[in-house]
C-alpha cells in the first residue's frame, strides 16, 4: 500500500515535516499498524510525502476490501497543518 | 554517435482505456521510431490471470489495437505490446492475437508478428524451486505447495525477449506479463542508449499520458531518447508536462520512489535532474542503473479458492444500527446451526464474510473512525465454498437469517434486513488469490520468455 500525500507548495511541506504531521508515530497511530512495517519518503523536488506500509490481507483475497488500494488515504485529510506564517 | 536519437510514442497506460487519435497523429509526424503499449496490469487483481480473462472489454482493445496498427504499419515502425489481455498468461496472448488478426484480415495487412510466452510451466518451477532459484520477496513466497496449487503462474519479462523478436524483424510485438518498462526500453538500449536513459524513459512512458500535470483523460505520450538524456511531452495540446509532473510520475505505483527494480537491474533517480525545456517539454538527465548480476523474473500466481456468492443489502432500523456488530456475530451463529440442520453432521466448508457500508467495509482494521453516523448501512455478505451450488444454498440460508433475525427491542417477527435484488443473491463464479511475490532466476531469460513468429500476408496467416 501506498499513499502519495503531494503539497500545494514547498513552504506547506515544510511546515508539515517541522510539525511532524505526516510521521512514522502518527501513521501506525492512525491506521493502528506496527510503526516497524512502515515507510516515510520526503522528496523536497515535488513537496511529496511518500507513505509505503505492506497490506493487511493481500490484493482480491478473501476479506480483501480494496482491489486497488484506492481508498486508504482519506484519514490522512482529516490532519491538520498550522499555517504559523 | 553523438547524433544518436530514438523517438518513442506510448498509446496509453493500458490498451483499451482509450486515446486520442489526433494525439496519435500528432505523434506520428514527429517521426517516431516505435509505438509501445501496455496492455496488462495487476490492478484489477487476481481473477483475470487465474480465469485466463481480460479486463477491458473486446470492443475497447481493438480500438485502441486497431489505431495503434495501422499508424506503425503505414510508418514501418515497430509496434511493441506487453503484458497482454492484462495477465500476460498463454490464453491472454492468444486472445490478443485473435483481435490482432481480426484487424490485420480486416484491413489486409501484412506483417512478421512475434508472440512471446510468459507463463511457466509447474514442472520447470518446482525444479527451480528445488535448485534454490527461486526465492521470495515477501512473505513465504511461492513455494512448492502454492506451485502446485497455482491455477497459473506467469514470469515478468525484461528487455531480452523484446530485443530477440526485433533482431527478428518482428513489425508487431504481443507479449506476456512483462515489465511495464521493458516494453519502452527495449528498442532504445538496441539501439545503444544508455540503459539508464532508457529505463528512465521507459517508467515515464508506460502509463502514457499520466506523467502530464492534468491527465483529463488516458492519452498518448511522446519521448525523445538521447545517449545520455531524454525529453517527454504529452501529444494532446490539452496537456502538458512539468518538471514536477514528471518527477511526480516516477513515485507512481512503486512503495521505494528512488529506486525501481526491473528484472534486468536497478534504476535509481533520486539524483534525477528535471528542467523544462519548453512550456510543456521536459529534459529528465541524471539517472542511474546498476544491472543484475544474474537476470531474474518476478513470479505472478493465481490460487483458486472457490466460488463465490452475495447478497448486497441494506440497513435502516437505528436499533439495529446501534448493535451492527453483535447483529453480525448473531448471523454468523445462526447461519452456523442451519448450516449444521440442512447438511447433517459433516457440512461444507465455507467462507462467511460480512462487509458493512456507512461502518468499516471500506478500511477494515485500518479505520480510524469507530462510530457509525450514518442512518443507513450497506451490507454485502459474502458466501465462498468448493462449489457453486454449496455457495448459493448457504448464501440463501444467510438471507433468510439476516432477514428475520429478533433483536431485543422488538417482540414478534420482524424483517430488520432490505435485499436490492430478486433473486436476492447473485453468483459470482470461481475467485482466485494471488501467490506470495518471487523471484526466479532467468540466467538465459529466452529460455523462459520463448517466442515465435507469425507471418500475416494481406490479412492471412501464411504459416
Amino acid at each position: 500500500m501506498t499513499i502519495d500525500v503531494m503539497f500545494e507548495n514547498s513552504d506547506m511541506f515544510y511546515k508539515c515535516i517541522e510539525q511532524n504531521i505526516l510521521s512514522v508515530q502518527n501513521i501506525a497511530k492512525i491506521y493502528g499498524i506496527e510503526a516497524e512495517n512502515i515507510d516515510i519518503f520526503e522528496i523536497p523536488m515535488i513537496s511529496t510525502i511518500k507513505i509505503s506500509f505492506p497490506r493487511a490481507v493481500s490484493q482480491g483475497d478473501l476479506g480483501d476490501s480494496d482491489n486497488h488500494g484506492g481508498q486508504q488515504y482519506a484519514p490522512i485529510l482529516d490532519l491538520e497543518i498550522i499555517d504559523g506564517s | 554517435m553523438s547524433g544518436l536519437r530514438v523517438k518513442a510514442i506510448a498509446g496509453n497506460g493500458v490498451l483499451g482505456s482509450g486515446f486520442r487519435e489526433s494525439s496519435l497523429l500528432r505523434g506520428m509526424a514527429l517521426g517516431p521510431d516505435f509505438i509501445g503499449c501496455d496492455a496488462g496490469s495487476t490492478d484489477p487483481g487476481p481473477y483475470y490471470l487465474g480465469a485466463g480473462r481480460t479486463a477491458f472489454p473486446k470492443v475497447a482493445v481493438k480500438r485502441d489495437l486497431s489505431l495503434l496498427m495501422k499508424a506503425a504499419r503505414s510508418a514501418k515502425i515497430p509496434l511493441i505490446i506487453g503484458s497482454a489481455g492484462t495477465a500476460g498468461g498463454r490464453p491472454h496472448v492468444e486472445g490478443l492475437k485473435e483481435i490482432t488478426l481480426e484487424i490485420a484480415f480486416e484491413n489486409k495487412m501484412s506483417f512478421k508478428l512475434a508472440l512471446i510466452d510468459a507463463e511457466q510451466d509447474k514442472s520447470t518451477l518446482t525444479e527451480l524451486w528445488n535448485r534454490g532459484k527461486i526465492t521470495p520477496i515477501s512473505g513465504p513466497g511461492l513455494n512448492y505447495e502454492a506451485i502446485q496449487v497455482s491455477e497459473r503462474i506467469v514470469g515478468m519479462m525484461g528487455v531480452d525477449p523484446f530485443v530477440y523478436a526485433l533482431d527478428q524483424k518482428a513489425d508487431i510485438i504481443i507479449a506476456g506479463r512483462s515489465s511495464d518498462c521493458a516494453i519502452y526500453a527495449a528498442l532504445p538500449i538496441m539501439r545503444g542508449i544508455d540503459p539508464a536513459v532508457a529505463w528512465h524513459a521507459a517508467k515515464i512512458l508506460e502509463c502514457g499520458a499520466a506523467a502530464a500535470e492534468t491527465r483529463s483523460s488516458p492519452d498518448c505520450l511522446f519521448a525523445e531518447l538521447e545517449k545520455t538524456a531524454f525529453e517527454v511531452e504529452p501529444l494532446s495540446g490539452e496537456m502538458i508536462c512539468t518538471p514536477q509532473s514528471v518527477a511526480a510520475h516516477s513515485l507512481y505505483e512503486n512503495a521505494n520512489p528512488f529506486e525501481l527494480i526491473e528484472p534486468d537491474g536497478v534504476l535509481n533517480i533520486a539524483e534525477s535532474q528535471y528542467q523544462a525545456v519548453s512550456s510543456r517539454r521536459v529534459r529528465v538527465t541524471n539517472s542511474s542503473f546498476k544491472p543484475k548480476t544474474v537476470k531474474n523474473a518476478k513470479l505472478e500466481g493465481a490460487v483458486f479458492l472457490g466460488y463465490q456468492s452475495v447478497i448486497i443489502g441494506g440497513i435502516r432500523d437505528p436499533m439495529i444500527i446501534g448493535q451492527i456488530d453483535d447483529w453480525t456475530e448473531r448471523l454468523r451463529k445462526r447461519l452456523k446451526s442451519r448450516v449444521h440442520d440442512v447438511y447433517g453432521k459433516a457440512p461444507p466448508p465455507y467462507h462467511f464474510n460480512v462487509s458493512i457500508y456507512g461502518k468499516d467495509a471500506v478500511m477494515g482494521n485500518l479505520e480510524p473512525i469507530k462510530k457509525i453516523t450514518s442512518h443507513e448501512l450497506g451490507l454485502v455478505l459474502e458466501i465462498t465454498s468448493e462449489s457453486q451450488e454449496i455457495s448459493n444454498s448457504i448464501i440463501s440460508l444467510a438471507r433468510h437469517q439476516a432477514l428475520h433475525l429478533p433483536i431485543p427491542e422488538w417482540s414478534g417477527l420482524i424483517t430488520g434486513f432490505a435485499c436490492r435484488h430478486s433473486p436476492s443473491f447473485l453468483e459470482r463464479g470461481k475467485v482466485y488469490k494471488f501467490t506470495d511475490n518471487s523471484l526466479m532466476e532467468t540466467k538465459n531469460p529466452l529460455a523462459f520468455f520463448p517466442c515465435r513468429f507469425v507471418n500475416i500476408e494481406d490479412g492471412t496467416e501464411i504459416n
